[in-house]
């Protein structure tokens, strides 16, 4: 019998292989850092999914983040060097998430995040707050609303200041009984209680709430469930593939004669295209942030045209992923050292108020040069993070122009309003 | 660079645990069961809800203790056992085949709407968080040393699991389940009783996963359905089959291959400009098409299972082995 | 009581898709003993052709007659590739059944490959909706229920008058007892799919259409109503396999309805596993089940 001999082979195995790991670790130390200036081309990485049913989110954050490495690298680059945007698939799972984020931080060596999402956020805070990196998180989730975390930054709005963006704009406009329809992600989570809130105290009732399947084939008995509460309006987030089928069961059975009050996500080219522009244009309000000035969105949509094409629109929340990237660029620029705590340290002082106002990274970076002070709004918002480092924009109602395929501003709501109807 | 390395052994290590305890409910009870997973998110769940202390609104879930890590695991075990167990007793009880396979693949798609959906439970989707570097405070370590602690841990547990593997393969238990697989009916002629013996197996098989789960959410921290994504499953199954379904090495093997060879070395492919999703959606392709390459040319996998001779001497020449 | 009807008339059309697919999937399983899980894959290729189809000549006609050929196609490649080696080659069911799991996986992420992870919207106009009877419904939604009806009632006559029909119906039964009577097996097998694939093109199509949007994804969560549906009609019996998938868009209908939608899917499954553990056969049939399957 040989079973001996292979028993004394196996912990032989066990017990060499625990040796050399602490071998390895006694001579494990932490990656170098990469020093102050940058030497070669300086990388940034998005870390979202590319793959499965939420592909479009990461499609999108990489979209926003090349028309910026544009505009970067157009005006001259990070302190002189050029921008590399990597990228790292999640899957939007967040057990995929950990190698993924390991993989932009051990292999590209990166000097800021853009992303992850709600899912993987839990996971990787951890891991890019020991590495010192600059996160931009790109959720929605209202747990980020306490953010006490310094390396995390969020520069598109938390569900619970748009649900209250939201319920004011329909509150303004006459609507006094709403139904809510959102789809059984982290969204229907998140939502519902800032819009009921807000609803509620401006005066409001809210006749019905409900949460649906993602991607089924129809919708019927609970499109019928809402049109009897008799609600004037409907709030309502999914993806665009649910979107569509909900919006074609209500035609089906009362012919869209409810108006929708949306959000970020429905005011993005997938969601509109799903539900064609004309229906959008017709029955949709989207409500989102909104910048300060033109400025900045033009600069945006200008360098959208020329990397992505001058026929395309933006997926949603590229823009978001484009003052990411901008914003942490003026801040190594700032902090004239890509080092994780030099440039944590310098955002907010490129992001904030007081500062000459600069909208495109060129003119930015010129103020930076000549010395001055700068207070950098983008095209998503004013990018004015609070201690808990999140941002506060004016808000503004959306609808789409079918012609353009473009989103058109037509209500601003703002920040005084905005504070008073916080519950 | 050492931390991804670092990262990628850790987690290699994790999935080998599940690999081995996937092995001992299709390698050798020779049932293709699709709730093994549901097992591992049971053990990384529980790990939590017993280790990340009271829910601060507006998380909600149930129980909510801060027992030290290493009892959290074993209650986490029991859990997924437990699990396992009325899994079981429903699905061994009369099915086989494709009819054991579609009932346990609905046992862990309700399993995985309970916890996305009933948000009292963990959470819904938001899912659990907070279990940061457990007993890393005995040793005092800072935060990267606690990933080679953690790393040296997980290579521990795995080989403590593959000696467990490999004594309970050369026990008559072990042997009892083999023979279950290749015929029943002989087995049953001879004095087994089949369902305990599989119900046995399958409960032991789950609580495999249920430590391979509370290993891993020391791992990530977190956890929430989003963890269940079908590509991470599909490459646990490979794993076992390419490997060499029964045979421990062959599990070990494959799980070096598939989940770290695989799964790794195609994040590095060079991407194709403006198609981010095309290197990506290839390795599922590459993934599905060694599953298949195998199961038709080598289904017993690169390293088969020893066929167990008996010693005694020949009565008469040796027949063909099944 | 008009909201249950209502609810009933939702249902039917859910159901006609239902039932295509699943009589579809129930015949591939009747010649190989397979459970063919890469079978909703073969319901996106028919939606995607037709969508190609959709854009360039403008006709619905076109698109639904170019879904069916497309399915028609991959299937017999399913067929020819995959399944029919594996018999040959004398593996399980289950390790057939395991290896569709692999093929559907790469034929899921091909599809990526080629048009992209994010959906694609593909609508033809639905009319106004109109009340039949206690039922409210579009057109559209008629013109489903009615080729289904159409597409059932063909491959009645094709099962039951035909001389292929006949080869199929022996070999679903006894395979090597019909290659004893000269029954080329394999051929009617490649046959057989073949003709489901064209049905189960069709299915993705109006599926695709009636959904509004698709994705490379759509067809497999598709599969798994489908899997339900087919196996509560009795796996391998083409026409309880319809009555089935009435019954299961019945209740999935319901259940959305009356329940929170998000357990939809769990509420099938719990179906499915109640309907192995205690018909297995099917529910409309009366052979009682072994324990050694």
């Amino acid at each position: 019998m040989t079973v001996n001999r292979r028993q004394v082979g196996t912990w032989r195995l066990v017990a060499s292989s625990v040796v050399a790991v602490f071998v390895i670790a006694a001579c494990g130390n932490n990656t170098t850092s990469s020093g102050k200036l940058p030497t070669g081309p300086v990388t940034m990485g998005v870390l979202s999914c590319f793959t499965g049913t939420l592909a479009s989110l990461g499609q999108a954050m990489l979209q926003g983040s090349q028309v910026a490495q544009k505009a970067i690298n157009d005006a001259g680059g990070i302190l002189g060097q050029q921008l590399q945007i990597n990228h790292a698939d999640t899957q939007c799972d967040e057990a995929d998430s950990v190698p993924a984020v390991h993989q932009l931080l051990g292999a590209s060596n990166v000097v800021g995040i853009i992303g992850p999402e709600t899912q993987e956020i839990n996971a990787v805070s951890p891991i890019v707050t020991s590495a010192k990196v600059p996160t931009q998180f790109q959720g929605g989730s209202t747990l980020f609303d306490k953010n006490t975390d310094p390396y995390l930054w969020r520069d598109s709005p938390s569900d619970s200041q748009l649900g209250v963006a939201m319920a004011l704009y329909a509150y303004k406009k006459g609507y006094r009984k709403a139904a809510l329809v959102f789809y059984s992600d982290i969204a229907a989570q998140t939502f519902p209680p800032p819009i009921t809130n807000t609803f509620t105290k401006l005066g409001g009732t809210v006749v019905k709430s409900i949460t649906i399947a993602p991607d089924q084939t129809s919708y019927r008995t609970n499109v019928q469930d809402v049109i009897s509460s008799n609600p004037d309006v409907i709030f309502t987030q999914t993806d665009a593939a649910t979107a569509a089928v909900l919006f074609k069961n209500f035609k089906d059975l009362n012919n869209l004669a409810i108006p929708f009050v949306g959000t970020d996500v429905t005011g993005g080219d997938d969601y509109l295209k799903a539900i064609t522009y004309q229906v959008a244009h017709d029955h949709l309000i989207s409500v989102y942030g909104t910048s300060v000035s033109g400025a900045a969105a033009d600069e945006f949509n200008k360098q959208f045209a020329a990397v992505v094409g001058a026929n395309q629109q933006p997926l949603a929340n590229a823009n978001y992923a484009y003052d990411a990237v901008i914003s942490q660029a003026l801040a190594i620029d700032k902090a004239n050292s890509i080092n994780g705590p030099d440039i944590n340290a310098a955002m907010t002082s490129v992001t904030n108020a007081p500062g000459t106002q600069c909208y495109t990274y060129k003119t930015c970076y010129d103020l930076i040069k000549a010395g001055t002070k700068i207070n950098f709004d983008g095209a998503s918002g004013p990018l004015d993070y609070n201690e808990f480092h999140n941002v506060f924009g004016p808000y503004a109602a959306f609808q789409q122009d079918p012609g353009t395929g473009q989103q058109v501003q037509i209500q601003v709501l703002s920040a005084a309003d905005l504070a008073a109807a916080t519950p | 660079m050492s931390a991804y390395i670092v990262s990628i052994l850790t987690e290699g290590a994790i999935f080998g645990i599940m690999a081995l305890g996937l092995n001992v409910i299709w390698g050798w009870s020779g049932d293709f069961d699709l709730a093994y997973y549901g097992y591992i998110a049971v053990g990384a769940y529980m790990t939590l809800v017993l280790t990340i202390g009271p829910p601060i609104a507006p998380a909600h879930y149930i129980l909510g203790l801060q027992l030290p890590y290493p009892a959290a695991v074993v209650l986490a075990v029991v859990s997924s056992m437990a699990v396992g167990l009325v899994v079981g007793l429903i699905a061994l009880r009369h099915l086989r085949g494709i009819y054991f396979s579609i009932v346990t693949l609905g046992a862990v798609y309700v399993m995985y709407v309970f916890a996305g959906q009933y948000v009292p439970l963990f959470d819904g989707y938001n899912g659990l968080s907070g279990l940061f570097d457990p007993m890393g405070d005995w040793f005092g370590l800072d935060y990267l040393s606690y990933q080679w602690f953690l790393m040296a841990l997980c290579l521990v547990m795995f080989g403590l699991v593959l000696l467990f593997m490999w004594r309970l393969s050369g026990s008559r238990f072990g042997m009892a389940l083999r023979t279950l697989r290749e015929d029943e009916r002989a087995a049953a002629a001879f004095g087994r009783d089949i369902y305990r013996l599989k119900l046995k197996g399958y409960v032991l098989g789950a609580g495999v996963g249920g430590f391979a789960g509370a290993l891993f959410v020391a791992y990530l921290s977190a956890f929430n359905p989003s963890a269940w994504s079908p590509v991470e499953i599909i490459v646990l199954y490979s794993a076992v089959l390419v490997g060499g379904r029964g045979n421990i090495w062959g599990v070990v093997l494959g799980v070096f291959i598939m989940g770290i060879v695989v799964q790794e070395s195609t994040r590095f492919l060079p991407e194709v400009p403006g198609h981010p999703q095309i290197v990506l959606a290839l390795r599922g392709v590459i993934i599905g098409l060694v599953l298949v390459l195998f199961l038709r040319f080598r289904p017993q996998g690169l390293l088969p299972e020893r066929r167990y001779v008996d010693p005694a001497p020949k009565l008469e020449p040796a027949t063909r082995t099944a | 009581m008009n909201e249950a009807l209502l609810t009933l008339g939702f249902a039917l059309v859910t159901a006609s898709i239902l039932a295509l697919s699943a009589v579809a999937f129930t015949l591939e399983y009747a010649v190989t003993n397979v459970a063919n899980v890469s079978h909703g894959e073969i319901l996106t290729i028919g939606a995607y052709a037709a969508y190609l189809v959709h854009q360039r000549t403008g006709s619905a006609i076109a698109a639904a007659i170019a879904a069916a050929l497309a399915g028609g196609f991959a299937a017999l490649l399913m067929h020819s590739a995959v399944i029919g080696p594996f018999i040959r080659f004398g593996a399980t069911p289950t390790i057939v059944f395991i290896a569709t799991l692999g093929l559907s996986f790469m034929i899921q992420n091909t599809l990526v490959i080629f048009f992209g992870a994010a959906n694609v919207a593909y609508t033809l106009d639905p009319g106004a909706p109109q009340h039949i009877g206690p039922f409210l419904l579009t057109p559209l939604d008629l013109q489903i229920i009615a080729s289904a009806i159409a597409i059932t009632f063909v491959l009645y006559l094709v099962i039951s008058r035909t001389r292929f029909g006949k080869a199929l119906r022996a070999v679903s039964q006894n395979r090597e007892l019909a290659r004893v009577t000269g029954i080329n097996a394999t051929r009617v097998a490649a046959a057989t799919f073949f003709l489901a694939g064209l049905i189960a093109g069709y299915a993705g199509f109006i599926l695709a259409e009636s959904v509004g949007s698709f994705n490379p994804y759509f067809g497999f969560s598709f599969f798994l109503i489908t899997l339900t549906a087919a196996v509560a009609g009795g796996l391998g019996r083409a026409f309880g396999t319809m009555v089935g998938a009435v019954l299961v868009g019945i209740i999935l209908e319901f259940a959305g309805g009356y329940v929170s939608a998000s357990y939809n899917l769990a509420f099938a499954f719990a179906i499915l596993a109640i309907v192995i553990l205690v018909r297995p056969r099917g529910l409309f049939t009366n052979a009682r089940r072994t324990v050694f399957e």
